[in-house]
């Protein structure tokens, strides 16, 4: 099985979950690297994504494991003489087992271009949530588990998966409050959670 | 000037699939080389629907291919991002550099079906280029028009400065190397269009005198023509999201209702050798899943066999599904059928009757209706039928036809499968007389009488468990025959339409006929009379296009079809129809 890093970003950023699928279907077709593929009516390959990134973000830090029983020193380099200007390989490794991020992410890094003082009270920081025209507000709370200072903004650690506040949400009413920023949101790393504590993806997976 | 990334993200992210502008598409050409003319691709469509038409990526192809020339594409954006343009002053700009319309050399138009020319104003009006080639200055792009409409180009003649006739291949390299030429040289707009005046299948309607004939351009050599090996990989779900391979222009069948039929003739084939290749190089090179072989009867291709069985090789070898599309009923073999194994099959008797069949030239019989039950034989439960209402002479025989038929397949599956199971989905569209065809003088039914039998046919066909029936709307139809058979008059409904807010007519949730019939009405005509019958002596609006058929042997064609004698397919021997003085037939010897 393989694990492969990348980033999405450019114009990239505006393709879909749904269509990021189909897009690396093709990626992988082009790179002669060989998934497994389901058995049934209408076969497909088996991969498995980390959590979908919201539409506009941008991400250094995207997960795709594809079931394969070949491996491939190479991935990284036959990855990206096949894709797209946007979608890019960084890393790649052989896991045993499916880390299965989808549901196992547990915190993301964003980065958001304001100073990290605008979430110094996060339980006075209230988000639009659900559909836009409905109104509902619920606040960051403690889903923000950390913040820190970063050239041109600032990095916040967010709860991912069920009860999660969607990032682009976050940086709506970030737009609202301290005006619009020409700099776009982008994911920086994943967690997953051992024994209480979050461990970046990274640092499990590639030793790093 | 390109357009910011600042000002585009935020209006990016508050339209549906921003993907569709976005750009940056796999086998996006090199967009940095050394250009002196920039030509814009515009689609009057949305992505989904642009992206899936083959002819644009050739012509894309050839154009970027092209040392010193760059092509863009551009597609008609959906409501909700033209709004947001507006909103915030954007002008329509092309996917690939972000360039608004107006600063490209040329704009080259695709027009595929008439219900699209109300979205060319509304693409023009959102780039600011006014709608008539008369009030554009220097300062404006060439407009050129092409596709399969060019065969009447009355109806939106005044928009466009160039209007290609026939095959685009060649004629976009005429044009733009001589439009580039003329930048070169200082030339005015008017000078380069007297010089382009009289080549092959351009027309200039502006320097057009009366009694002027144009030839539309035929591609000669079409084994070793231009095809794209880097087709672009669309961004998101598109209509036909799969590898194509053109088996050949034209079609042996002479269909009397069909354009395609007799407008892309002579017919031209491709080795299946170089088919094979191109499949290779397209697989190999976009990581498509699918193949689908795309011609106007692929069946009827003199090398099927050999290719579907090479390809089949390549499918298998590679984890490639193969479509085969539009198989007419006398060329299917339930062989074929289980190569490309789908969830249902699709057949076009397009009449319900022997008599009617032989009147429209569709050479399929009975028997060849019975070979359906091949395909049940191979695991088939689920068959679409395609049919037309209003076809001249139909009478309700004709119609009853259409439920017999259902019946027959019903007890071929009961033979073979049993009782339940069979799902056969019957839809119907009306009749449209088309230039260019046998049936160019003949009358489209009126609306009331097409209510009439698409509800006759529901009748019957309510009867038959395990058939679903559709129609294509009547009020689009009756439009589509107008604006077919349009003269240069309904520029101005056009016009009137798009201002009276028409655009995206072939939306049915778009479409409004009131204000299409009010734009008819201010313009003093009457929609209704361009759908009647036309007598055989008049000159007709695109008479002076010269598409190789013979006037007189379409004249002959139609009085074969009121005497109910068919016409054998030209695979069989020559029928002189024309064409050839314009390339050769490569299935005659």
């Amino acid at each position: 099985m393989l694990l492969i890093k990348y980033s999405k970003a450019g114009a990239m950023r505006y393709i879909s979950h749904i269509d990021l699928l189909r897009h690396m279907t093709r990626i992988l077709r082009r790179a002669e690297i060989r998934p497994e593929f389901s058995k049934g009516f209408n076969p497909h390959m088996l991969l498995y994504f980390s959590p979908p990134l919201a539409l506009g973000l941008e991400s250094e830090a995207e997960y795709l494991t594809v079931v394969t029983n070949e491996s491939y020193s190479d991935a990284v380099e036959r990855f990206n003489m096949a894709a797209p200007n946007g979608l890019r390989a960084i890393k790649a490794a052989e896991v045993a087992k499916n880390p299965n991020l989808q549901a196992a992410v547990a915190a993301a890094d964003y980065f958001y271009p304001y100073p990290a003082s605008v979430f110094s009270n996060p339980f006075e920081f209230s988000v639009t949530v659900g559909k836009k025209n409905d109104g509902a507000m619920d606040v960051l709370g403690e889903r923000l588990i950390a913040v820190k200072e970063m050239d041109g903004g600032c990095v916040a650690t967010l709860k991912a998966g069920a009860g999660a506040i969607r990032p682009d949400a976050i940086l709506s009413a970030l737009s609202e409050k301290y005006g619009e920023s020409d700099k776009i949101v982008r994911k920086t790393a994943q967690y997953i959670e051992i024994n209480g504590e979050l461990k970046s993806v990274d640092l499990v997976y590639f030793n790093e | 000037m390109e357009i910011s990334d600042y000002k585009l993200n935020k209006i990016f992210l508050k339209v549906q699939k921003p993907a569709r502008y976005s750009g940056g598409e796999y086998n996006t050409p090199d967009m940095n080389k050394p250009c002196s003319y920039r030509l814009c691709f515009c689609f009057p469509d949305i992505y989904e629907i642009g992206m899936s038409n083959l002819g644009l990526q050739i012509l894309y192809d050839i154009v970027n291919k092209k040392e010193g020339f760059i092509a863009e594409r551009c597609f008609a954006p959906w409501h909700d991002m033209a709004q947001e343009m507006k909103k915030e002053g954007i002008p329509l700009f092309s996917l690939e550099t972000k360039r608004p319309l107006k600063e490209f050399d040329a704009i080259g138009f695709s027009l595929q079906f008439e219900l699209l020319y109300s979205n060319v104003l509304y693409m023009l009006d959102l780039a600011g280029i006014p709608f008539l080639s008369k009030d554009r200055d220097e300062s404006y792009p060439l407009l050129i028009a092409g596709g399969p409409c060019a065969v009447n180009p009355e109806p939106f003649k005044d928009f466009f400065d160039i209007v290609a006739i026939g095959e685009g291949e060649k004629v976009i390299e005429d044009i733009i190397e001589r439009a580039a030429e003329a930048k070169r040289q200082g030339l005015s707009k008017n000078e380069l269009l007297k010089s382009l005046k009289g080549v092959d299948g351009i027309y200039i309607p502006s320097l057009h005198k009366k009694g002027e004939r144009v030839k539309k351009a035929v591609l000669k050599d079409f084994e070793s023509s231009p095809y794209p090996e880097k087709p672009l990989v669309p961004n998101i779900g598109v209509v036909h999201d799969r590898a194509v391979l053109e088996l050949y222009r034209g079609c042996a069948s002479g269909c009397r209702f069909c354009q395609a039929g007799f407008y892309y003739r002579p017919i031209r084939e491709k080795s299946a050798k170089r088919l094979r290749q191109t499949a290779e190089e397209i697989i190999k090179n976009t990581g498509f899943e699918e193949l689908s072989l795309c011609s106007l009867s692929t069946g009827d291709y003199s090398e099927i066999k050999d290719l579907i069985y090479s390809l089949n090789a390549l499918s298998k070898d590679k984890s490639v599904r193969l479509s085969l599309p539009s198989l007419r009923l006398s060329g299917f073999e339930g062989e074929y059928a289980e190569l490309s194994r789908k969830s249902s099959l699709t057949f076009a008797p397009e009449a319900g009757t022997q008599r009617l069949r032989n009147v429209i030239n569709k050479n399929i019989t009975e028997e060849d209706i019975l070979n359906i039950s091949k395909a049940f034989e191979a695991g088939y439960d689920s068959i679409k039928l395609y049919f037309m209402l209003g076809l001249p002479t139909e009478t309700e025989e004709d119609l009853k036809g259409i439920a017999e038929i259902c019946y027959k397949l019903k007890d071929f599956y009961f033979k073979v499968k049993g009782k339940r199971g069979l799902n056969i989905s019957v839809s119907c569209s009306v009749f449209i007389p088309k230039p260019c065809t046998p049936f160019q003088w003949e009358r489209q039914i009126t609306i009331d009488e097409m209510l009439e039998k698409q509800r006759f046919l529901q009748q019957e066909l309510r009867k038959i468990k395990g058939v679903s029936f559709s129609w294509h709307g009547a009020e689009a139809s009756k439009l589509e025959a107008a604006l077919a058979r349009g003269d240069e008059m309904l520029s101005d409904v056009i016009i009137k339409a798009y201002e009276l807010g028409c655009s995206f007519d072939s939306w049915t949730e778009c479409f409004d006929f009131e204000k299409w019939q009010q734009a008819f009405r201010e313009s003093g005509l009457d929609m209704e009379e361009y759908s009647k019958a036309i007598d055989t002596e008049k000159t007709l609006p695109w008479d002076f296009i010269d598409t190789g058929v013979d006037k007189k042997y379409l004249l002959k064609e139609r009085e074969r079809a009121y005497l109910e004698e068919v016409t054998p397919s030209c695979r069989n021997s020559c029928r002189a129809c024309g064409a050839m003085k314009l390339g050769r037939c490569t299935i005659c010897s």
